[in-house]
């Protein structure tokens, strides 16, 4: 089987985020893998551990860590990768589903994974909008897969827990939630081994447009409400209180 | 004097009295057997050890201080004082009675019958005396040396249960049978050889000289009314019995607990006190680590072999006390069984007690189970009580760096060393906010990368981001303030020294943060460095390039204090003090501490296991970000109720690490000990004794 995994770079949420207007201020932004995009590789990576063949990782070339990210990537076991462009600025999920798919068209893949979103793209897209670009079958919100002679089976998961399992003829994309396994760990030093491999490439592509037609009017932080007041004292006290409080504020 | 009185021209025995020549014959035929048997097996151990991976240990000066301890016994003393007198005298005992029989081999054997010249012997006369009453006086103590020791073994103490910890079915019935043969045939040969002596002198008409003979004198005074022929009937049978008891131990000692008189020797030798502190470099970055048998060096394999299950690792290992499944004998033993499976060796009482596992090429993960690599705390204490050098830390370590190599990495590892690998620190916190603890200081503390300071304070991960611990360090920044210390810090620079990291198995993220730190020291303009966490001191010290003077920040105080710059208004009341494992144990300081807390005005009442034997907290090696949940009591909760215990009048738990302050204060909870005593550390007991005057 052969298999595409396109990672995304997001803003590492341990940072202070600070806004510039339309956009976070990422001057001084670090960046780490998306988290579900982890899950994704993880997944791929599974799948080649159970049924052999290869798996290729795909960043585009939006932050000074994709290389570090991908180098990581193919130290867990991928077997090659390709860096998309480089300094791109942001791109929003049609611009990356298209250039994404643009890499990916020319390789006869059976799988194409991806994170079902990212912390930079709540909505979910890339993944649809991918198999949109290929005409390509596509579940998402996929928490494991049991690949087939030819076809995957692969679990959704619905609202309240409910599950679902499809059987999707291949090649096809999934939107991958949770991996069947926590994603694993890499040592440094197999990271450092991966980076003297040359199994990475640089891929030249123009900035791609973004192609929603949607443009943000403003950013802005959470607005910090009033604090929450504690209650001291004992059980019966608490709750005392607490009816004290409720009834002082109408509810009856 | 001596000559007059004993007649000593005379003095002499035969060896062979009575014998004709064939008995004589089959006496060195079996003898010949037996040393055939003993060199075969001792050759086959060689051959083992001189299989191990190469690794250089030839130290001089190691080699005359283990002369000290093998000669005096010191290790075995050690907290274990009856042991170490009544082994003492079994070592000496063995080795003069053994001197004492090389001696008739070289006279008789080699003088008399190789070289043909029987007017060089020497076995007489006054020789013979001397030597007489030297091999009495020893085996004397040997016997009694060896009652004391069957003594202890009976009432049966917790260190000797060979039970395993981790609730795999063994049969370790083995050990138990082999524990009681060796030492009952010491002391059937001694005994014997009393008896034989006393039935000798009884039947030779109690030779004047033999007097000094003191044990075998007693004896014959005893047997002589049985007669002279009773009595040499009786010498006859028992010669044959002491002999034949002599040369099957002989043959025996490669084969069993026996062989621990070489191998703990020279394990002594050839041990390196500071292999934990200063760990092993990777051989080869492409596979680190020990993964399968070939990988160990032949002091690990020799490490296997000398352990005599004696039990102080077992006894003081904060894993097994707490119920996991680490017992670091237990792990010593596991790989001994697997080494001799693998090696075609065999104990006289059966191959080890797991040979299942031989089928298993990798030993971390398999042979040695994942959890229980995880469990070690790297505290070192096993290595501190082990009397033999057996090395476990290292050992340990080399283990986990195969499981981190191949992904094998406990979740709560994994997510500390992804955060170490992102921001420089285990909290997932951003490298900006590292110094955000300053903050609330009424004054700067100096950026080291930007303008000159005496001193450069090395925080740590714990005291930069944990409340309590933070707590700690702007405790500390004020108490050097006031006594004048000119410090400063890397801000953002800092990254964590890696020490857990290391010892965690993580040597490539090690190497990341140590080269990372290293830039920084560089960048910086400072004489000296300090430190308020003991786990950074240890990496600092020992397994940084760089050639700093690195203190620890109780060095330091103790010095303004004694030299008066810090004030302190006596403090009333009772402390313990806990000397963290990093501190004492790897870096032998334990007295700074003491004195400042008596100079705070406080009565230190010691606990039971202190200085080299205090008990680990439970957080070092990297199980402070491992799961200890499944534990039946965290180190931390034995430890308190061990402080507790010395009285209500103790107020005050010490500490001087930040990891102990987040531990400790947590066990004081979950003991429910709230009231009973408070965690704090020594600088905030010096800040609460010191007139500190705000300055600037």
């Amino acid at each position: 089987m052969k298999i595409a995994v396109l990672l995304r770079a997001v803003p590492d949420p341990v940072e202070e985020l600070e806004l510039d207007g339309e956009d976070l201020d990422r001057d001084f932004l670090g960046y780490v893998l998306n988290e579900f995009d982890d899950h994704a590789l993880e997944e791929a990576l599974l799948i080649k551990d159970e049924d052999g063949g290869t798996v290729v990782v795909y960043a585009l070339g939006t932050a000074d860590e994709v290389e570090q990210m991908l180098h990581t990537a193919i130290a867990k076991g991928a077997d090659s990768g390709q860096i998309l462009g480089e300094d791109l600025d942001p791109i929003d999920a049609h611009g990356q589903a298209a250039a994404f798919a643009e890499a990916i068209s020319g390789e006869a893949f059976d799988l194409v994974l991806t994170g079902v979103q990212a912390s930079d793209e709540i909505d979910g897209q890339v993944a649809m909008l991918v198999a949109a670009e290929l005409g390509l079958p596509h579940v998402s919100v996929v928490i494991g897969t049991a690949p087939s002679d030819g076809a995957i089976r692969v679990t959704k998961e619905y609202w309240a827990g409910i599950t679902a399992d499809y059987d999707v003829r291949l090649p096809a994309v999934l939107g991958i939630q949770t991996a069947r396994e926590a994603p694993r760990y890499v040592a440094v030093a197999r990271i450092r081994q991966a980076q003297e491999s040359g199994a990475l490439e640089e891929v030249h592509i123009d900035q791609p447009d973004n192609g929603s037609g949607i443009t943000i009017t403003e950013m802005r932080l959470p607005e910090e409400g009033e604090g929450a007041q504690m209650i001291d004292g004992d059980e019966t006290a608490a709750a005392e209180r607490v009816l004290e409080i409720l009834q002082s504020a109408g509810v009856r | 004097m001596v000559t007059v009185v004993f007649a000593a021209e005379t003095a002499g025995r035969e060896v062979f009295l009575g014998f004709d020549t064939t008995l004589t014959v089959v006496f060195y035929v079996l003898s010949t057997v037996a040393i055939g048997i003993f060199v075969w097996g001792f050759y086959r151990r060689i051959r083992k050890y001189t299989r191990g991976s190469s690794i250089n240990r030839l130290d001089w000066g190691r080699f005359v201080r283990a002369l000290g301890d093998i000669g005096s016994n010191r290790t075995i003393a050690k907290r274990h004082r009856v042991v170490g007198i009544a082994h003492f005298f079994v070592l000496w005992g063995f080795i003069v009675l053994l001197i004492g029989t090389t001696v008739i081999a070289i006279n008789d054997d080699i003088i008399g019958i190789l070289l043909g010249k029987p007017e060089w012997e020497f076995w007489h006369g006054t020789f013979y005396i001397v030597y007489a009453f030297v091999l009495d006086v020893f085996g004397i103590g040997f016997i009694v040396g060896l009652i004391v020791l069957a003594r202890i073994r009976r009432s049966d103490p917790l260190r000797l249960d060979y039970a395993r910890v981790d609730g795999v079915e063994a049969n370790r019935r083995g050990y138990s049978l082999d524990d009681k043969v060796f030492l009952g045939t010491l002391l059937f040969l001694g005994v014997s050889g009393f008896l034989l002596e006393g039935f000798r002198i009884a039947a030779t008409d109690f030779p004047s000289f033999e007097v000094v003979s003191i044990g075998g004198w007693v004896i014959a005074l005893l047997t002589s009314p049985l007669g002279e022929s009773a009595n040499d009937a009786a010498r006859m049978a028992t010669w044959w019995i002491h002999a034949l008891a002599a040369l099957t131990f002989i043959a025996y000692l490669p084969y069993s607990k026996g062989m621990h008189v070489v191998n703990d020797a020279a394990d002594l030798a050839f041990m390196k006190p500071t292999s934990a502190a200063v760990l092993p470099d990777v051989k080869d970055p492409a596979s680190p680590g020990y993964a399968t048998l070939d990988d160990f060096t032949w002091k690990d394999l020799l490490d296997f072999d000398a352990c005599t299950k004696c039990g102080r690792c077992h006894e003081v290992c904060p894993a097994t006390a707490s119920g996991s499944p680490l017992s670091p004998r237990d792990l010593i033993l596991d790989l001994r069984e697997y080494a001799d499976a693998r090696s075609g060796i065999k104990m006289w009482y059966g191959v080890g007690a797991r040979p299942t596992h031989v089928v298993d090429d990798e030993i971390p993960g398999h042979v040695i189970a994942t959890d229980t690599l995880w469990s070690c705390t790297t505290c070192m204490a096993c290595m501190d009580a082990c009397p033999v050098g057996i090395e476990h830390v290292p050992t340990i370590v080399q283990m986990r760096r195969r499981l981190v190599d191949t992904g094998d990495v406990e979740p709560g590892l994994q997510k500390a060393f992804q955060a170490l690998a992102r921001g420089g620190n285990s909290f997932g916190k951003s490298a900006k906010q590292r110094a955000r603890w300053t903050k609330t200081l009424d004054f700067k503390v100096k950026d080291a990368r930007k303008e000159p300071v005496d001193y450069l304070w090395f925080v740590g991960d714990h005291g930069s981001f944990d409340p309590r611990a933070t707590e700690v360090s702007r405790t500390v920044a004020m108490l050097m303030r006031s006594g004048g210390i000119d410090f400063g810090i890397l801000y953002d620079g800092e990254r964590n020294a890696g020490n857990d990291v290391r010892r965690a198995g993580e040597e490539g993220l090690f190497e990341m943060l140590r080269d990372f730190n290293v830039e920084a020291f560089d960048d910086a303009d400072y004489k000296r460095m300090f430190t308020t966490d003991p786990h950074s001191l240890n990496t600092l010290r020992g397994e940084y390039p760089t050639d700093d003077d690195v203190l620890h920040y109780t060095a330091i105080l103790d010095q303004l204090v004694s030299d008066g710059a810090i004030t302190l208004s006596a403090l009333s009341g009772k402390a313990t003090y806990h000397d963290p494992c990093y501190l004492g144990r790897y870096q032998d300081e334990y007295d700074a501490p003491r004195r400042l807390i008596e100079a705070a005005g406080l009565e230190l009442v010691e606990m039971g296991r202190c200085r080299e034997n205090s008990f680990c907290c439970g957080a070092g090696g990297g199980r402070i970000w491992m799961d200890d949940s499944g534990l039946d009591e965290r180190p931390a909760e034995n430890r308190i109720k061990e402080a507790v215990a010395l009285g209500d009048d103790v107020n005050y738990f010490v500490v001087s690490c930040p990891k102990d302050m987040i531990m400790y204060s947590d066990a004081v909870k979950t003991t429910g000990n709230e009231g009973n005593i408070e965690v704090v550390d020594i600088a905030q007991l010096i800040y609460q004794a010191a007139e500190v005057v705000p300055v600037g």
